[in-house]
C-alpha cells in the first residue's frame, strides 16, 4: 500500500489517468467475443427463460428485466442500448418481448442467438398453457360457481383493457390525426364490422405515406418559396 | 391435415397484425375465430382468453397456444397429440413473422438512419391500436357487465330493447374496481392478482 501510494503521489496526472481506465473498466463493455459461442447461447436461453417466467405484466417489463441483466449485470451491451431501440421493438409487429429479446440475442450471438432468446421467451409460457389447455377440457364449465368465476374474470379483464387504455391515451392522442382517425376506425370496427386489420394496415400506410413522403416534400417546396423571398 | 396449413395462416395473419399489446388482436380474434370460421362459440372464446391472460407470459403467445389446442381438439376430439401439434403450430406461425422483419431489420439497421420510418409507422397506426383496444373492452363488458351484446339501433331509434338484456350490478363493480387498481396512483395491484381475486368473487357472487 504504502509503496504504491509513493509511486502514485509524485505524478497526479499519472493517477488520474489510472483512476480513469479502472472507472473505464468498471462501466466498459465485456468482450463478448471473448466468451465462446455455446456460453454465450447456453446463457441466452436460460436467462430469458428466466425472464419470461418470472414477469408478469407484458413486455415493457421484460424489457427493464432484460436492461438489468444485460446492461447491468453482465454489461454485455451498452447502457441505454434496449430503451433507444424501443420504437424499433413498437413498430416490428409481434410481442414486444419477443422483439426485444430477439435483438439482444442477434446482438450477443448473431442469427443463432436470436432464434434460441425467441424460443425461449416464448416456451415457458407454451409449455404451461399446455397443461392448462388439457386441464381446461376437464373443468365443468356448466358448474353455476365456475361460470360466475368466469363472467368475473371477464369483468376484470374489461378493467384490464380500459387500463391499458388510459395508460397509453395520452402517448398517443394528439394532433389531429390521432383524433381523426381513432373514432374513424373505432366506428368502424363496433358498428360497421369491418375487419379491424384494414385499420391497422391503413394507418401504417397513411404514417409512411405522409411522414417519409408528403412532408418531405411540403419541406421542400417550402423551403424553395422562403429562399426565392 | 389441411386444418394444420389453415392454422398456420391464420396465425401467422395475426403476427403480422400484432401491433403494440396483445389485447389490440382482441376484435381480429373475434373476426377470424368466432365470427368468420366458427371455430369457437362466443363464450368458449372468452373464457380461453380470460385463461390466456391470467397465466404468465405474453399474452398473444399463450391465445395462440391455447386457440390452436382448442381448434385442433374440436377437429380431432380427444386427440391431445393432435392439439399440441395445434398449438405448436399455431406460436410458431404468430412469431415467424415478426422473426422474419426483425432479421431484415437488423441487419439494415445500422446502415439506414435509426427511427425516422418506425416512428412514422407508430404515429399513423398508434390512433387505430387505441380504437381497437377500446373495442376489446367493450367485448369484454358484452360478455360480462351485460348479458348479451349491447342493442346499439333499439337504443339508438328508441326501439324497445330485448327483455334478455340486463346489468349485471356486480360486475360493472368489478370492472370498475379492477380499472381503479390497476390505475392508481402509487402502489398498484398486478395483473394476476386483480384477475384472481375477481374470479374468486365472481365464483361467489355471480354465479347464474
Amino acid at each position: 500500500m504504502s509503496e504504491k501510494k509513493s509511486e502514485a503521489l509524485p505524478s497526479s496526472v499519472a493517477t488520474e489517468q489510472a483512476q480513469e481506465n479502472l472507472a473505464a473498466q468498471d462501466c466498459g463493455l465485456v468482450d463478448i467475443k471473448s466468451i465462446p459461442l455455446s456460453k454465450r447461447l447456453m446463457k441466452l436461453f436460460f436467462l430469458f427463460m428466466k425472464i419470461a417466467l418470472c414477469v408478469v405484466g407484458g413486455g415493457y417489463a421484460i424489457i427493464a428485466a432484460a436492461e438489468e441483466v444485460f446492461e447491468q449485470k453482465l454489461k454485455w451491451l451498452p447502457k441505454g442500448d434496449l430503451i433507444n431501440h424501443l420504437p424499433v421493438f413498437q413498430t416490428i409487429p409481434g410481442l414486444i418481448a419477443g422483439n426485444s429479446a430477439m435483438y439482444v440475442g442477434y446482438k450477443i450471438a448473431g442469427f443463432l442467438g436470436a432464434v434460441v432468446s425467441l424460443i425461449a421467451v416464448a416456451l415457458p409460457s407454451f409449455v404451461i398453457i399446455s397443461f392448462v389447455a388439457v386441464g381446461f377440457s376437464w373443468l365443468p364449465t356448466d358448474n353455476p360457481n365456475v361460470q360466475g368465476a368466469f363472467i368475473g374474470v371477464r369483468s376484470a379483464l374489461a378493467g384490464v383493457v380500459a387500463a391499458t387504455v388510459i395508460k397509453s391515451w395520452p402517448k398517443i392522442m394528439h394532433g389531429c390525426w390521432a383524433w381523426l382517425y381513432m373514432p374513424i376506425s373505432l366506428i368502424g370496427i363496433m358498428f360497421l364490422k369491418i375487419n379491424a386489420a384494414y385499420f391497422l394496415l391503413g394507418g401504417i400506410l397513411f404514417g409512411v405515406v405522409f411522414m417519409l413522403i408528403m412532408v418531405p416534400i411540403y419541406n421542400r417546396l417550402f423551403k424553395k418559396e422562403k429562399e426565392a423571398k | 391435415m389441411q386444418i394444420y396449413l389453415v392454422l398456420f395462416l391464420v396465425f401467422a395473419q395475426f403476427g403480422l397484425l400484432c401491433f403494440g399489446g396483445g389485447n389490440v388482436l382482441t376484435p381480429i380474434y373475434i373476426d377470424e375465430l368466432v365470427e368468420g370460421r366458427g371455430w369457437l362459440s362466443p363464450e368458449e372464446f372468452g373464457n380461453l382468453l380470460a385463461i390466456a391472460q391470467m397465466t404468465p407470459g405474453p399474452i398473444s403467445v399463450n391465445a395462440a397456444t391455447f386457440f390452436g389446442y382448442n381448434v385442433a381438439v374440436d377437429v380431432f376430439p380427444g386427440n391431445h397429440l393432435a392439439g399440441f401439434l395445434g398449438a405448436g403450430i399455431s406460436t410458431f406461425a404468430l412469431l415467424l413473422p415478426s422473426f422474419i422483419l426483425m432479421m431484415i431489420v437488423l441487419r439494415t439497421l445500422e446502415k439506414h438512419e435509426k427511427g425516422r420510418g418506425m416512428k412514422s409507422i407508430m404515429w399513423g397506426v398508434g390512433p387505430a391500436t387505441i380504437g381497437l383496444t377500446i373495442v376489446a373492452m367493450m367485448i369484454f363488458i358484452e360478455m360480462s357487465v351485460f348479458t348479451q351484446a349491447i342493442p346499439w339501433k333499439a337504443l339508438v331509434t328508441g326501439a324497445t330493447i330485448p327483455e334478455s338484456f340486463t346489468i349485471r350490478p356486480f360486475a360493472l363493480f368489478l370492472f370498475i374496481a379492477s380499472t381503479w387498481a390497476l390505475t392508481k396512483k402509487g402502489k398498484r395491484l398486478s395483473i394476476m392478482a386483480v384477475i384472481f381475486i375477481s374470479a374468486v368473487l365472481g365464483a361467489i357472487f355471480l354465479k347464474c
